[in-house]
């Protein structure tokens, strides 16, 4: 084969390849955390349909013990509980010992209150399945942690029980 | 029809055949024309197929975007992967080994879109979500080396979207960052909005810089195909938002004094750090062209360039307290500044008018010519738009486009008429 071509189709697959196994890595490595949710529900023009999720992390409080005021566009490491669902228990900009996740700083109020995102604020769903849900403290998210602190959310749960969805013209029609 | 190897030979053989003094340099010019407008039929065949490329790039993305459960993730992943794989090697099979060029073009494009689709159904398998958009810049990085590789200027038209959109979504970002007047959006690219007139000087500087990279690629021989690719995106971004700045309402009135103070300062350094890279490249690259115009443009740019990035720096602030325009000061149509750019708007447009003329480049004064009427009528519209009653307004409106119109067809075509023969001697003298 020319070199020319072997370089398209070998760089070109080199880079899917390698955006794939940063996607998954932390899904095949990393710790199971439950994070308790609160939603949202618009449509992406690019990918369909999803559900946006803040959880309870999105928010973090000053009074947790931390490192010093947060700024915007910051990383931040948030330390959390282990066993039953995870709640924060203590933040700042060095990675913590123990469970922690890593997330950035979205704002930060003055009176210190501060929204922070992990990079697991999104969920897709099947075509028109996720328009109904409506989220309240009985939902949690299933995600995985790798030792970097990168999560990715695997599956919604109810009560303690996975979601899933599915789309069903009957349903639609009703 | 003449076939295509036929005019390829003509092309190499003109030139010759005008120094061996066999022709003259205007039968030659006149040869070349008549067996290119053959050719040109083939450009239908590289729109059509273009077209299609973009709609099976479409389609799949829509079914990607279903998030169709049917597929198992992984076999969604191998298919996708596979269809983009072997829409390049396709491609590339028609163009150099079958003599499909303009269809094997389309396919390489198909592929570059698919690599998109492939990023997209990867954060869909993996709920991954940055609101930054990351996501473009990976797009960009993945089809740009292709883009080269393939000698492709479509894929490469594409690449410059990509980085443009991230770039945008980077910059509504670091500017917003900490600003209580931010629009709030799930996609960074909209809080571009809340600080608009920062995102024109951005913007226009990136549009230099492609301008000068252009330029770069005028003076290597490898890649002069893609010199028109970056300088046609280049004076579009350009033209755009520096006719974005002729509104009196980008100097004055957008902020508030609290608003404008909340800005990340780092948005600035942002603005002079595109700004200085764009001089540097361009008068690098002009400095090594014959040209002397490629200089001259560099340095008159580079100038409009600061002057824009000033004038947006240091805005006329409207009071916090006054809501309706004109914020309790007297209606001006103009302000110094504003009058002062739209000035140099119409020079900008003069400019790019007169070298489309010089250097021959049909897309340069067919923008010129747009941008012109879209000036004349929004100034049109600001003037009259409270001086005439609704009915006269828009009758006079109408005439006014009509006759704008005819006259500016008129003249492009003459310009364009002018520059023919000579852009056939230039096409016979590249061979």
């Amino acid at each position: 084969m020319e070199r020319r071509l072997l370089f398209v189709l070998g760089f070109t697959a080199a880079v899917l390849v390698g955006f794939l196994l940063f996607a998954a890595l932390p899904t095949m490595t990393g710790r199971d955390a439950e994070l308790r949710m609160v939603p949202v529900d618009p449509t992406d023009l690019f990918a369909g349909e999803y559900m946006t999720i803040a959880y309870e992390i999105s928010t973090l409080s000053a009074s947790l013990p931390n490192d010093g005021p947060l700024r915007a566009g910051e990383t931040v490491y948030v330390a959390l509980s282990e066993g039953g669902v995870a709640e924060p228990v203590g933040y700042g900009y060095r990675k913590p010992a123990g469970f922690f996740i890593k997330g950035t700083v979205e704002e930060a109020d003055r009176d210190g209150r501060s929204r922070v995102t992990y990079g697991i604020e999104r969920f897709y769903v099947p075509e028109r399945s996720g328009r109904d849900v409506r989220i309240d403290r009985s939902w949690t998210a299933r995600v995985k942690i790798d030792a970097h602190g990168n999560a990715r959310v695997v599956a919604l749960l109810k009560d303690g029980t996975e979601v899933t969805f599915s789309y069903s013209p009957a349903a639609e029609r009703r | 029809m003449a076939s295509r190897r036929f005019v390829k030979d003509l092309r190499n053989e003109v030139p010759r055949l005008v120094a061996d003094g066999l022709v003259t340099e205007d039968q030659g010019a006149r040869l070349l024309a008549r067996y290119a407008a053959q050719d040109e039929g083939r450009n239908v065949a590289s729109i059509v197929a273009t077209f299609g490329a973009i709609l099976i790039g479409l389609g799949i993305l829509t079914l990607v975007a279903l998030n169709w459960e049917a597929i198992p993730a992984l076999v969604r992943v191998l298919l996708l992967f596979g269809a983009t794989l072997g829409a390049y090697h396709a491609g590339y099979d028609l163009r150099c080994h079958r003599s499909f060029p303009k269809v094997g073009s389309a396919l390489a494009f198909l592929g570059a879109i698919l690599v998109g689709v492939s990023i997209v159904l990867v954060e869909q398998i993996y709920n991954l979500h940055s609101s930054a958009g990351h996501w473009l810049l990976l797009w960009t990085v993945a089809i740009v080396p292709v883009a080269y590789a393939l000698e492709s200027a479509s894929i490469l038209a594409l690449g410059l979207l990509t980085f443009a959109y991230w770039f945008g979504a980077q910059f509504g970002r670091v500017a917003t960052l900490g600003a209580p007047h931010r629009w709030w959006s799930d996609d960074a690219l909209f809080t571009l909005f809340s600080v608009w007139p920062l995102t024109v000087a951005v913007f226009l500087s990136l549009g230099i810089l492609y301008w000068a990279i252009g330029t770069l690629h005028d003076t290597r021989g490898w890649s002069r195909g893609f010199a028109r690719t970056y300088r046609g995106f280049g004076v579009f971004f350009l033209l755009f938002n520096a006719y974005m700045l002729t509104f009196r309402w980008f100097h004055g009135d957008f902020w508030t004094a609290e608003e404008f103070a909340s800005i990340n300062p780092m948005a600035f350094g942002v603005i002079w750090t595109v700004a200085t890279i764009s001089v540097v490249v361009f008068l690098t690259s002009a400095v090594g062209q014959r040209d002397r115009r490629e200089l001259w443009t560099a340095i008159a740019l580079s100038f409009f360039m600061v002057l824009a990035i000033v004038s947006v720096s240091f805005p006329q602030v409207r009071p916090s307290d006054y809501y309706e325009y004109p914020y309790g000061r007297p209606y001006e149509l103009f302000t110094p500044l504003s009058l002062l750019m739209n000035v140099l708007f119409l020079a900008l447009v003069v400019g790019a008018g007169w070298l489309g003329l010089a250097r021959h480049e049909r897309y340069l004064i067919n923008l010129a010519i747009l941008f012109f009427a879209v000036d004349v009528i929004s100034r049109y519209v600001e003037f009259f738009r409270d001086r005439l009653s609704g009915g006269v307004f828009f009758i006079v409106t109408g005439a006014v486009l009509i006759v704008l119109a005819f006259s500016l067809e008129k003249a492009r075509r003459r310009f364009l008429t002018k520059m023919e023969p000579v852009t056939a001697r230039n096409t016979a003298a590249r061979g």
